[in-house]
């Protein structure tokens, strides 16, 4: 038996997970002195309250080795493989606390994956090795299929401010975006070939913020008959209601391409990162993972 | 030495040739601001009269130095100077001129009656050419006029003379009718500027010839761009050195040698300034090492006309003596050449000296640091123009790497770009003027310098900052000119600024200091209160943009920018209004819509 593993930034809702058994492990959040399990003890609105209040942003810790230990050792009493499916190494240590659990760990077989991705680039790389597990897949299909398909996955979300990946340290090549001065919104990707966050737009005004991510997840979109789409946002913003009738739009009128569309609300860390008022699109161009 | 005014002058031989020269700038100075008060538009503009002498000074003191007793070599002189020292729109056309004219004296060691005519026709060939849309109306018609006369009446005119007041005539009466070639002439009631500015480098140049001699009143009106105390500060090094370098102009390239020292230079002090001409170099610098500096010399040629003052003692007599006026750094270097033998009319040599140095203090007077290399961190280095300490941080956080100071009032030189293109350690270099009247300039920089260089032709500041959104540091500068030319045509640009003067345009009565309104450099609204003339001109030209940005300039509060959003929140239907403070001079508020 195979079991699936992965973390509290896939952003999967609890239905699915429950649907697919499939195991998290949480990322943690501390805020003034307190630290919570990603998803887990906090829900994202009482989270944003606690950011606005607070003195400091909040920081988040990778989940250690002993939690990933925990986790492996207690699905050793049920499975004998597990695939074990994370953030891009390239933003967390996450996929490298697994793999040091994964050493000490006898009892089972580990495989451990860097989607490159997070949020539901992550999901769907997790949502595909689900329905691989319940088509029968051995290990070996799932992490080649894996592996492949991880570089089809796109992400291109916006920031009311860049101060928090600043501060996060989490901005790579972003970094030529900064400035405190003069306001703009950009557009960053975080690419499956690098699994950094790198700048992609510039741009005034948030309807032609809009427009220009549409227009990019359209663009990613080019060429595939088949696509998921996935809606990430933190605070339920106007603009982030703007974004969706957009695109919602777009897609209803063209006939491309056939397409899933999701919507996942972002974790408290993944948040913590990029402030409350992010909102972006996941592209992942491959078979579709509805029911 | 005075010329009798009956003699018959054939032939203007180079010392000739020098004093018409010199006459003709300080004519030309005494008529700037005349010249100016013709600028049609009410708008503070960058001024004609301002930016001809400015051009014509930097053209006259490349001869200050020029011992050549050839016309030929002081005419490829004077136009290489006016080629970097162009400023505005009319200096640009000037510095074609002025080239032109050199062209047709090549190789002619004394000029003759018929090569004045072939220079002035010349000239205007090459101004014409020089324009990509040749306007009517303008300095163009009047040189163009005036060299058809010339070139009409030299079989029959007894000598230069003659030739001169000929031409001259012809090119008032050119003058006359540009009005009714342009119609913002005529609505304004004024003649040509530019024009007007030709012909009294022509009426200078003839004061020359005839050896009159041109009362010097101005200087006490120049801005002195310093102060005494902020100078004194300013002295890292004690010692002002000048030399002459003679060069072996047959083994070395000049060019290159220039560049060289230039760079060589920078160890020794600031201030630097490396000048050359045919095979002589000149050298100034402020270093704390004179003596190492003279060796350098040597190794390079035969220096001569040494120069070493200690600035540290002279700026301390200085502040001893003038308790009231403005420091003026051109006073170092006032007293030389003063014992050359007295060839030309005093009061014209002085004049000369004055505008040699006054150039001089301009360029040389700058810090330490902006002799330094400009550090570009990206493949492109990006260099742009502005006014205002809002307005430049914007800039350089969006990615510029230098800003030039200057605007509508102060147009920045050919020569002022070139110095940064080539101290910035980037081949590929992007220009963003900002300004209608400094896109020419910035163009010539690229027949100068050996880099990769484009001019974005943006025309205001929020043409820069839409510009500058899609800087892309992989692209090639055509690349990036098409681009970024293509992208800021979505931009409007509004100005509110107070009408310098009296005037009539596109239908409106403007009375001075009224508010007028302006959309992309038209004037279309004019009105008592600030707040007035923003509803009216929002009311003319708001269409369905989403994107207001307001930069509130010199003198303007915060406060007083929220009352203009306020306005504009209540009687206009805008996603987001965002508010800086720009600083910029004569401009309350610069507005985007997009």
């Amino acid at each position: 038996m195979i079991a699936l593993v992965t973390d509290s930034t896939c952003d999967l809702p609890a239905d699915i997970l429950a649907k697919y058994q499939i195991e998290i492990v949480p990322l943690t959040v501390h805020i003034e002195e307190d630290t919570y399990y990603d998803k887990v003890d906090l829900e994202s609105e009482e989270f944003y309250a606690m950011m606005e209040s607070a003195v400091e942003l909040p920081t988040t810790s990778q989940p250690s080795v002993g939690l990933f230990m925990d986790k492996y050792k207690k699905l050793a009493e049920n499975y004998d493989q597990v695939i074990s499916i994370h953030l891009s190494s390239a933003l967390s240590g996450t996929c490298e606390s697994a793999r040091l659990a994964a050493a000490q760990i006898d009892e089972l077989e580990i495989e451990i994956i860097d989607s490159k991705s997070t949020s539901s680039g992550l999901g769907f790389m997790v949502l595909l090795a689900a329905k691989m597990l319940t088509n029968d897949k051995n290990m070996d299909e799932i992490k080649e299929t894996l592996m492949q398909e991880r570089e089809k996955l796109t992400i291109y979300f916006t920031v009311n401010e860049l101060s928090y990946l600043e501060k996060g340290g989490r901005i790579g090549k972003a970094q030529a975006f900064l400035g405190n001065i003069f306001n703009f919104n950009p557009i960053l990707e975080l690419s499956a070939a690098t699994g950094e966050i790198t700048p992609k737009e510039k741009i005034r005004g948030y309807k032609k913020t809009n427009q220009k991510m549409v227009e990019l997840a359209l663009e990613a979109a080019a060429g595939s008959d088949k696509v998921n789409f996935a809606y990430i946002y933190g605070k339920n913003s106007d603009n982030y209601k703007q974004l969706k009738n957009l695109l919602g739009t777009e897609l209803q009128s063209q006939n491309n391409f056939e397409y899933l569309l999701l919507e996942n609300r972002i974790g408290t860390v993944l948040s913590s990162h990029t402030g409350p008022l992010v909102y972006g699109i996941v592209i992942y161009r491959g078979e579709l993972l509805g029911e | 030495m005075p010329i009798n005014n009956k003699e018959k002058i054939t032939a203007v031989d180079a010392e000739q040739f020098k004093d018409m020269m010199f006459t003709s700038l300080y004519w030309l100075k005494e008529q700037k601001s005349f010249i100016d008060s013709l600028n049609v538009f009410p708008v503070p503009d960058g001024d004609t009269g301002t930016n001809m002498y400015l051009t014509f000074k930097e053209a006259v003191s490349s001869l200050e130095d020029n011992n050549s007793g050839s016309v030929s070599n002081l005419a490829a002189a004077l136009a290489k100077g006016a080629l970097m020292g162009a400023r505005g729109n009319s200096g640009v056309i000037l510095s074609q001129l002025i080239r032109g004219f050199a062209q047709a004296l090549k190789n002619k060691k004394k000029m003759k009656t018929k090569d004045l005519a072939k220079a002035l026709e010349k000239a205007s060939e090459v101004a014409y050419h020089g324009v990509l849309k040749p306007v009517e109306g303008t300095i163009l018609t009047v040189s163009r006029e005036a060299a058809e006369k010339a070139t009409a009446e030299v079989g029959s005119v007894k000598d230069l003379l003659e030739l001169f007041e000929i031409t001259i005539k012809a090119a008032e009466e050119s003058l006359e009718r540009t009005p009714e070639l342009l119609a913002v002439l005529k609505e304004a009631e004024v003649v040509d500027a530019g024009g007007q500015g030709y012909l009294t480098i022509l009426e200078g140049m003839l004061k020359g010839l005839k050896g009159e001699k041109i009362e010097y009143q101005a200087a006490a009106a120049e801005e002195k761009t310093r102060k005494r105390s902020e100078i004194a500060e300013d002295i890292k090094f004690t010692y002002c050195t000048q030399m002459l370098i003679e060069i072996d102009s047959r083994k070395n390239k000049i060019d290159r040698v220039i560049d060289k020292i230039r760079k060589d230079m920078q160890s020794y002090g600031d201030s630097i300034m490396v000048v050359g001409s045919d095979d002589v170099i000149k050298i100034h610098v402020h270093t704390n090492h004179p003596g190492v500096l003279l060796e350098y010399g040597l190794k390079k040629g035969k220096v001569f006309d040494i120069k070493i003052d200690n600035m540290r003692k002279q700026n301390q007599e200085k502040v001893e003596l003038e308790n009231e006026a403005d420091f003026d750094h051109s006073q170092f270097h006032h007293s030389k050449n003063e014992s050359e033998a007295d060839s030309k009319p005093k009061e014209n040599k002085d004049a000369a000296a004055e505008a040699v140095t006054e150039s001089e203090s301009k360029e040389i007077v700058p810090n330490a640091e902006e002799d330094a290399e400009i550090v570009v961190d990206k493949n492109i280095g990006i260099i742009s123009v502005a006014n205002g300490e809002g307005v430049v941080n914007i800039l350089k956080e969006l990615g510029v790497d230098y800003v030039i100071k200057g605007g509508q009032s102060m147009n920045p030189s050919t020569n002022d770009f070139l110095e940064v293109v080539e101290r910035m350690n980037t081949e590929q270099i992007i220009i963003l003027p900002n300004n209608k009247n400094i896109i020419s300039a910035a163009k010539q920089v690229s027949e100068l310098s050996q880099k990769n260089i484009e001019v974005i032709e943006t025309r205001s500041i929020p043409q820069a900052v839409t510009a500058l959104m899609i800087f892309d540091d992989q692209a090639s500068p055509s690349e990036l000119k098409e681009s970024m030319e293509a992208e800021i045509k979505h931009v409007k640009t509004l100005e509110i600024t107070k009408a310098v003067k009296d005037s009539k345009i596109n239908g409106l009565e403007i009375k001075k200091d009224n508010y007028i309104g302006l959309k992309d450099g038209d004037i279309l609204v004019s009105a008592d209160t600030e707040k007035e003339t923003v509803i009216n001109l929002l009311k003319e030209v708001a269409e369905d943009e989403e994107l207001v940005t307001i930069y509130y300039g010199e003198g303007i509060t915060e406060t007083e920018a929220e009352e203009i959003r306020k306005i504009m929140e209540e009687n206009f239907d805008f996603d987001e209004i965002e508010i800086y403070p720009g600083g910029q001079p004569l401009y309350p508020f610069i507005i985007s819509l997009e």
